[in-house]
C-alpha cells in the first residue's frame, strides 16, 4: 500500500465513524447548546485537517482556485484554528490557566498572519515554487506547534487528568495526551522535513519518513477522540490486573512478617467482572492497611514506605497505585 | 447447627442489603447513616477519635443510641470500612458483648462509667480470628462495597461523563456516555 492509500483508508474509517457518532448525537438531541456545538467544531476541524492530508482531495480543492495551493493554506489555518478552539476549551476551568497562556494569546494571531503572509508572498511576490511556498508556510506553523504543545496544551491537559475522578474520562484524557505527544512528533518531523527541503536537501528523506509515520499515529488518535466510555473502560483491565498482582505480592510479604491470623474475605464471583476485580483490590488494600500495625521488625522498610504513602492521604485509586509500587 | 456455607451466608447478607432499599449511587457516610436511622428508628452517632493504634473502631449500644467511634488516625478509606463494619453489627443483630477491659480509660468515662457493650474492630480481633460475628460483619462490608462499585461503574458509564462539571456538556454532546439522557 502506498502512503496515500493508507491515509485515504484511515480517512474513510474516520469519516464513517464520525458520521455514525454525529447521527447518534443528533438523534439523541445532544447538540443544543453553545458548548455542544463548540465540542463538535473542534472534532470537525480535526477531521477536516485529516481529510486535507489526502492529496487527491487537496488537488480538487486547488483546482477550484485555478491551481493555487489553497488546500495547503486551508489545512495550515485549520490546524491553527483547531489549536485556538482547543485552547479556549481547556480554559473553561480557572485552574488550567498558566503563565504560558499569554504566550499563546500573543503569538497565535502572529503565526496565523505570518502563514498567510508567507503564502501570499510565496505565490505572488517572491519567486518561490509551489513546494517551497508550502514548506515555508508549514515550517512557520509547525515551529509554533512544537513550542505550544509542551508549554501550553500539555500542562493544561495534565491538570485535567490529575483532577478527573471518572475512570473512563481519565483514559480519554490519557488518549488526549497521547494525541498531543504524537502530534508533537509529527510537527517536529514537519519542521525537520520543511526545513531540510528549504535549506539542506540531504536529510529530507529521514524527516519525510518520520512525518509520514507519525501522521498515521495522529490519525488513529483523532479516531479515538470519539470513542465512548464503554469502549474505554475495558482498557483498565491490564492496569487493574497489575495492581492486583502487586498488592497480592505485598500482602503475602506482610502476612508472613506479621502477627496476624487474619482470614482473607473472598466473595463468590468472577475475575472477569470488573466490579469483582475492583473488590479484590479493595479487599487487599484493607488487609494491607489493617496489617501494617502488626508487622514484626523484619518488615521495617515496608512499614516505613506504607507510612510515607499514608501521610499524603491519597484517594483510593492513587493509594492502590502507590501501594502497588512498594519495593519489597 | 452446622455453620452456613459461604454461598448461603452471602445469599443471606445480600438479602439484608436488598432490604436496606438504599440508593448506592448516592452513598456518602452521612447520607447512609441518616438512611439507617430512619430505617431502624434509632439514633446513630458517629465520632472520630484518636484511638490507640490497636483499635480501628467500635460500636457501643448505650441508652437510646448506637454510638460508632472510629479511629481518626486511620486512612479515610479504612475509616469508612470500619464504619460500615460497625453498622453491620447493628443491622445483623449481633449480640453485644462486654467491652470492659478492651477500651481505654478515657472512653469508658464517656459512658458514665457504665460497662459498655458492643463490638470492637481491633488488632486483637485480627490476631485471634475466631469471632464469627466479626467475620460476618467483614463479609457484609465486602458485599456492600460490591454494590457501591457497581453503582460507581454504572455512574461512570451512564451518569455524568466527567467529574469536572464545566466539561459535562461538551462530552455529553459527543455522546461519551451513551445511555445518559439530560
Amino acid at each position: 500500500m502506498t502512503d496515500q492509500q493508507i491515509i485515504l483508508l484511515l480517512n474513510v474509517i474516520l469519516w464513517l465513524f464520525f458520521s455514525v457518532r454525529l447521527v447518534a448525537a443528533l438523534r439523541q438531541g445532544r447538540l443544543r447548546r453553545t458548548r455542544s456545538l463548540q465540542a463538535w467544531m473542534i472534532i470537525v476541524a480535526c477531521y477536516l485537517v485529516a481529510a486535507l492530508t489526502v492529496e487527491s482531495l487537496g488537488d480538487r480543492v486547488d483546482a477550484l482556485f485555478g491551481g493555487q495551493p489553497v488546500a495547503m493554506l486551508l489545512r495550515c489555518l485549520m490546524v491553527l484554528l483547531t489549536a485556538h478552539f482547543f485552547f479556549t476549551g481547556l480554559n473553561w476551568v480557572p485552574y488550567t490557566r498558566t503563565p504560558a497562556d499569554g504566550l499563546f494569546r500573543l503569538t497565535s494571531p502572529l503565526v496565523i498572519a505570518a502563514c498567510i503572509a508567507a503564502y501570499i508572498g510565496g505565490t505572488s511576490a517572491w519567486s518561490l515554487t509551489t513546494d517551497q511556498t508550502e514548506h515555508l508556510v508549514f515550517v512557520i506553523r509547525d515551529t509554533a506547534m512544537v513550542v505550544w504543545i509542551p508549554l501550553v496544551f500539555f500542562p493544561k491537559l495534565h491538570i485535567l487528568l490529575a483532577r478527573e475522578q471518572n475512570r473512563a474520562m481519565q483514559i480519554h484524557r490519557l488518549l488526549n495526551l497521547g494525541f498531543l505527544v504524537a502530534a508533537w512528533f509529527q510537527f517536529a518531523a514537519g519542521v525537520g522535513f520543511s526545513g531540510a527541503y528549504l535549506i539542506d536537501h540531504a536529510s529530507v528523506g529521514f524527516f519525510e519518513e518520520a512525518n509520514r509515520l507519525t501522521t498515521y499515529v495522529v490519525l488513529l488518535f483523532i479516531l479515538a477522540q470519539l470513542f465512548p466510555a464503554r469502549w474505554l473502560m475495558p482498557l483498565l483491565f491490564p492496569v487493574r490486573a497489575w495492581i492486583l498482582l502487586r498488592l497480592t505480592r505485598l500482602e503475602r510479604h506482610m502476612r508472613v512478617r506479621s502477627y496476624t491470623k487474619r482470614r482473607e474475605i473472598m466473595l463468590q464471583g468472577s475475575l472477569w467482572q470488573g466490579d469483582d476485580f475492583d473488590l479484590l483490590i479493595y479487599g487487599k488494600l484493607i488487609t494491607i492497611l489493617d496489617m501494617r500495625d502488626l508487622l514484626d521488625a523484619s518488615a521495617t522498610s515496608v512499614r516505613r514506605q506504607i507510612a510515607d504513602i499514608l501521610n499524603e492521604d491519597p484517594p483510593h485509586d492513587t493509594l492502590a497505585r502507590r501501594l502497588a509500587g512498594i519495593r519489597l | 447447627m452446622p455453620p452456613k456455607s459461604q454461598r448461603d451466608l452471602e445469599h443471606d447478607l445480600n438479602a439484608r442489603i436488598d432490604a436496606l432499599h438504599y440508593e448506592f449511587d448516592r452513598f456518602e457516610v452521612g447520607h447512609y447513616i441518616q438512611h439507617l436511622e430512619k430505617l431502624l428508628s434509632r439514633r446513630i452517632e458517629v465520632h472520630a477519635f484518636p484511638l490507640p493504634h490497636t483499635i480501628y473502631g467500635l460500636c457501643v449500644d448505650w441508652k437510646s443510641a448506637f454510638y460508632i467511634l472510629i479511629n481518626r488516625r486511620l486512612h479515610p478509606m479504612q475509616q469508612t470500612h470500619t464504619l460500615l463494619h460497625e453498622t453491620a453489627h447493628l443491622l445483623l443483630n449481633h449480640t453485644n458483648r462486654s467491652l470492659t477491659g478492651e477500651l481505654p480509660e478515657a472512653l469508658t468515662t464517656l459512658f458514665d462509667g457504665a460497662a459498655p457493650r458492643g463490638h470492637v474492630r481491633s488488632v486483637a480481633g485480627l490476631m485471634a480470628n475466631d469471632d464469627e460475628d466479626e467475620l460476618e460483619a467483614e463479609l457484609f462490608v465486602m458485599l456492600f462495597r460490591r454494590r457501591l462499585m457497581q453503582a460507581r461503574r454504572l455512574h461512570e458509564l451512564y451518569g455524568a461523563p466527567t467529574s469536572i462539571e464545566p466539561y459535562s456538556e461538551q462530552f455529553y454532546a459527543l455522546g461519551f456516555n451513551e445511555g445518559n439522557q439530560k
